[in-house]
């Protein structure tokens, strides 16, 4: 649960937007962050608007336009959960799922996992994250994410207003430090079953690359734990325990490294998953 | 001098072996290590017992089904320097 508190009416009517079906409350009640986002209090507010995010009374990081409030919510979201959820253990990773199995695909920023995830999500599959896979350190099993809108960059903006004409995506925002950015919605249905885990199956590391036909090939298992490890937010914060974890996770998982340009195909190939268990 | 490596024992190491390589996590360093098919065979005997390179190089060899070399020779004993300089083994005391 999120507190936010903000005087932009733009970002206020995005957030409506983006994140109706959502359970919402307006009382002052228990929140996992209270965030803040509004002009800074400094005079140049007056020649070139800013907006600032302060969580618990902390700012991450440099107030940005004012027009780029909404990503800067996305991101700040993101950098609390990264930084301060430490009841799960973290993959920088999309994460969708079908039958209760996971896929979970780990990707630097541009490798074209949040357009595949997105993607996916509106061809059958369940979308959890397009950014972040929390892992419950309860069971080292079972996969968890927050339905939230689903960041586009760039290119990716127009390939997901043809694929999913239906959907509802915030107006773009161009300039940020990733370019051209727009937030889509995800499905109903991933919201509505967003407290529902699935179980890992398939790990995949997807890239996009213009042109070539879509190809899903084996990963070795020790090259994609180094990986993982290297993905995750707070894995040396539970040191052993992030290592059984991934590794366990590992094991139960068919590990491939996936090449796409074209979603249909994606999918496709995606819908021929089987999980190894 | 001929000196004899063992795996260290404090902090227990852990690690997961697949498709003959080894990842491997050092909970006193926070680190985490791949090992590579010869550097696994090498890990894998000095887990069942302590030895010096040149007898690491002789079983490695033979369960890699490979000639013993000069050159292999030296990549063991840079994989010994580098797993002491990891802190994964301890020479044993006499």
């Amino acid at each position: 649960m999120t507190h936010l508190r903000t005087p932009i009416r733009d970002l206020i009517d995005e957030i409506a937007r983006l994140y109706a079906g959502h359970p919402v409350s307006t009382a002052e009640t228990f929140a996992d962050f209270h965030v803040s986002i509004a002009p800074p209090m400094r005079l140049r507010r007056w020649f070139r608007p800013k907006a600032q995010f302060l969580v618990d009374g902390i700012e991450p990081f440099n107030a940005l336009p004012l027009d780029q409030a909404l990503p800067m919510f996305e991101w700040g979201l993101n950098w609390c959960v990264a930084n301060y959820a430490n009841h799960f253990l973290i993959l920088h990773a999309a994460v969708i799922e079908k039958g209760g199995r996971a896929a979970i695909m780990p990707g630097a920023p541009g490798s074209g996992k949040s357009t595949l995830a997105a993607g996916l999500a509106h061809r059958g599959w369940r979308l959890l994250s397009d950014e972040l896979t929390l892992i419950s350190l309860g069971d080292g099993r079972s996969i968890f994410g927050l339905a939230r809108p689903v960041s586009l960059k760039n290119e990716s903006i127009d390939v997901m207003r043809r694929f999913a004409a239906a959907a509802t995506m915030s107006r773009v925002v161009h300039d940020t430090v990733k370019g051209s950015v727009a937030l889509l919605k995800p499905p109903a249905d991933s919201i509505a079953r967003v407290a529902e885990p699935a179980l890992p199956a398939w790990i995949v590391f997807p890239k996009y690359l213009s042109g070539l036909p879509a190809l899903l090939e084996p990963k070795p298992k020790a090259a994609i734990m180094i990986e993982m490890a290297k993905n995750a937010f707070n894995y040396s914060v539970h040191g052993a325990r992030g290592f059984a974890i991934l590794a366990d996770i590992v094991d139960a998982c068919a590990c491939y490294k996936f090449t796409y340009a074209d979603l249909n195909e994606a999918v496709e190939i995606f819908d021929r998953l089987e999980p190894r268990h | 001098m001929h000196t004899i490596w063992r795996v260290v024992r404090e902090p227990p190491l852990l690690w997961r072996a697949w498709e003959g390589e080894i990842v491997l996590y050092n909970d006193a360093s926070g680190d985490t290590h791949h090992l590579d098919p010869l550097a696994a065979e090498i890990f894998e005997i000095l887990l069942e017992r302590p030895a010096g390179v040149e007898e690491l190089a002789e079983l490695a060899a033979q369960a890699l089904g490979v000639e013993i070399t000069t050159d292999m020779r030296d990549t063991v004993a840079g994989i010994v320097t580098r797993f002491q300089g990891h802190g994964l083994i301890e020479p044993v005391q006499e």
